[in-house]
């Protein structure tokens, strides 16, 4: 820690650990997050919010959601003074966030919109859905946060200090870490594979995916190296993270960082909001490629875990009108697998270019290149990650008995992702300023990215996700 | 701001590091195939 205060990326460990070990105290019996506000899919609005546990039932739906609001701005305020963030202006701005992001949470779980079975339709007592299952609600949020980040950017900007998509979503993937060990302890054999399999497929797409978008900048489009390097990272590897560690790494000028990086979030809600439909329409029987596409696809870690989620929701829904009920999470897991594999590897890819530059490029004298360099760019929420999704795996693998109880603490922390990931869509489509990044004259770079993206990355991932995941599918439930 | 447009030749060392990555990453996606069918099946 220093003058600037801890780091995103540590403080969102501090949090999803925090979350996680208090939802624990079910595994001694001591139900301490019970009250954290859920919602179901409604047609009555007043029958739509509960608190998660039975236990706390006493404080009706509206008690809990307050009770969740202010329990997560006390937290998060205190998360914000160890970031040195403006606190007044953080509380007023996380504020903001909340309540827009939940209310698009509620939206979205209409029975209207979220309804995916006839059975369900007939208890609703409604002849139509869009069946968007209540995940939609993530959609509504992105889109609230696109109105807002460009219809009316005064506003945005008052919210700006609490606008932190990459806290929150690695917040809540710290959190999905849990839930996940327990679906894996379940299925310990296909966990396995899962995991192999995600690491085989990051490892090809480094190698191919690389070497191509950095070969067209530079022959194809002309771009200079210190350009076309962050930006063959940006749109190969995992977005911003990726891009501004390579332009660290060859030492690349500020401006070139910030301009990748603004368009990779740009793109990223783009693929956010057209693959897992495209997943819906031609996966529908490849649910784990489907998971995997995502993980390699969509960049930025909250679009790309967003797009699986919101893909798993779209699967589960169609296999479950066929009569199929795939077990939750496993393209959730894949996707995840993917994504935190890719970020655990960008400070060696970092590494790997900075010798190239030092030594083969620029020959700098005296120039060395230290392993540090590669803890410092380690993203650190994957060790959060893995300590809740090894904790929990192990826990239920050791003592099978504890099964139901790890299920209750998992199933709380559970509501918390969901949470973060609707502050995270909502605060993606705040940052998302289209005006701006015209202004920027990004239109050449947009170019390169355009074509790289869509004319073969997406398609490379589908390769690469149908070569290790094909033929696999989640366990069936019933 | 636009980004600069290149009269820079691709030096020995980039035609290297997108050779190499492009050759590993053909090798690899063969040996890795093969380990998760070997050793890490669907189940």
């Amino acid at each position: 820690m220093d003058s600037k205060g801890v780091s995103e990326d540590w403080l969102s460990v501090w949090i999803g650990l925090l979350i996680f070990v208090l939802a624990l105290g079910s595994l001694g019996g001591v139900d301490v997050l019970g009250w954290v506000v859920t919602t179901g899919v409604w047609s009555d609005l007043s029958k739509a919010l509960n608190p998660v546990s039975k236990a706390y039932s006493g404080l009706g739906g509206m008690g809990a959601l307050i009770a969740t609001y202010l329990v997560l701005l006390v937290v998060m305020t205190a998360g914000a003074a160890a970031l040195k963030a403006d606190l007044k202006r953080f509380a007023l701005g996380f504020t903001a966030v909340f309540w827009i992001g939940y209310l698009s949470w509620i939206a979205g779980s209409y029975a209207n919109f979220a309804v995916t079975t006839p059975a369900d339709m007939q208890r609703f007592g409604i002849s139509w859905s869009l069946k968007l299952t209540n995940e939609g609600g993530f959609i509504l949020a992105l889109l609230a946060g696109l109105i807002v980040g460009n219809f009316f950017p005064g506003f945005a900007a008052w919210m700006k200090e609490a606008v932190r998509p990459e806290l929150y979503i690695k917040t809540a993937i710290v959190l999905l870490g849990g839930f996940l060990g327990i679906t894996a302890a379940t299925q310990p054999v296909l966990a396995k594979s899962v995991l192999f399999r995600g690491l085989a497929a990051i490892v090809e797409a480094y190698l191919i995916y690389w070497a191509l978008v950095y070969l067209i900048a530079r022959r194809v489009f002309r771009l200079t190296r210190e350009w076309a390097a962050p930006l063959a990272s940006g749109i190969s590897i995992c977005g911003v993270s990726a891009a501004i560690a390579t332009a660290a790494a060859i030492r690349a000028r500020p401006v070139v960082a910030v301009m990748v990086s603004s368009l990779v979030v740009l793109f990223a809600v783009v693929e956010l909001v057209v693959l897992p439909f495209a997943a819906e329409a031609f996966l529908v029987h490849q649910p784990l490629v489907a998971g995997a596409w995502m993980g390699l696809a969509v960049k930025t870690d909250g679009a790309a875990v967003a797009s699986g989620a919101i893909t798993e929701a779209l699967l589960r829904a169609r296999a479950a009108a066929a009569g199929i009920t795939y077990q939750e999470g496993w393209m959730l897991m894949t996707t995840t697998t993917v994504k935190v594999f890719i970020d655990m590897f960008i400070g060696v890819w970092a590494f790997v270019l900075a010798l190239v530059w030092a030594y083969g490029i620029r020959k700098d004298e005296g120039r060395t290149v230290s392993a540090r360099d590669v803890w410092e760019r380690f993203p650190k929420f994957v060790l959060g990650y893995f300590v809740t999704f090894t904790a929990l795996l192990g826990l239920v693998v050791a003592r099978p008995g504890l099964l139901d109880a790890a299920k209750l603490a998992s199933a709380e922390t559970n509501v918390f992702r969901v949470l973060f990931f609707v502050m995270t869509f909502f605060t993606i489509g705040l940052v998302s300023n289209f005006a701006k990044l015209r202004e920027e004259g990004i239109g050449r770079l947009a170019l390169v990215y355009v074509v790289c993206l869509f004319g073969f990355i997406v398609w490379i991932g589908l390769a690469v996700s149908w070569i290790f995941f094909h033929g696999m599918a989640p366990p069936r439930v019933g | 701001m636009q980004p600069d447009l290149s009269d820079e030749p691709l030096l020995p060392a980039e035609v290297k590091l997108i050779t190499w990555s492009l050759v590993l990453g053909v090798v690899l996606l063969g040996l890795l195939v093969w380990v998760s069918e070997a050793f890490f099946a669907a189940g």
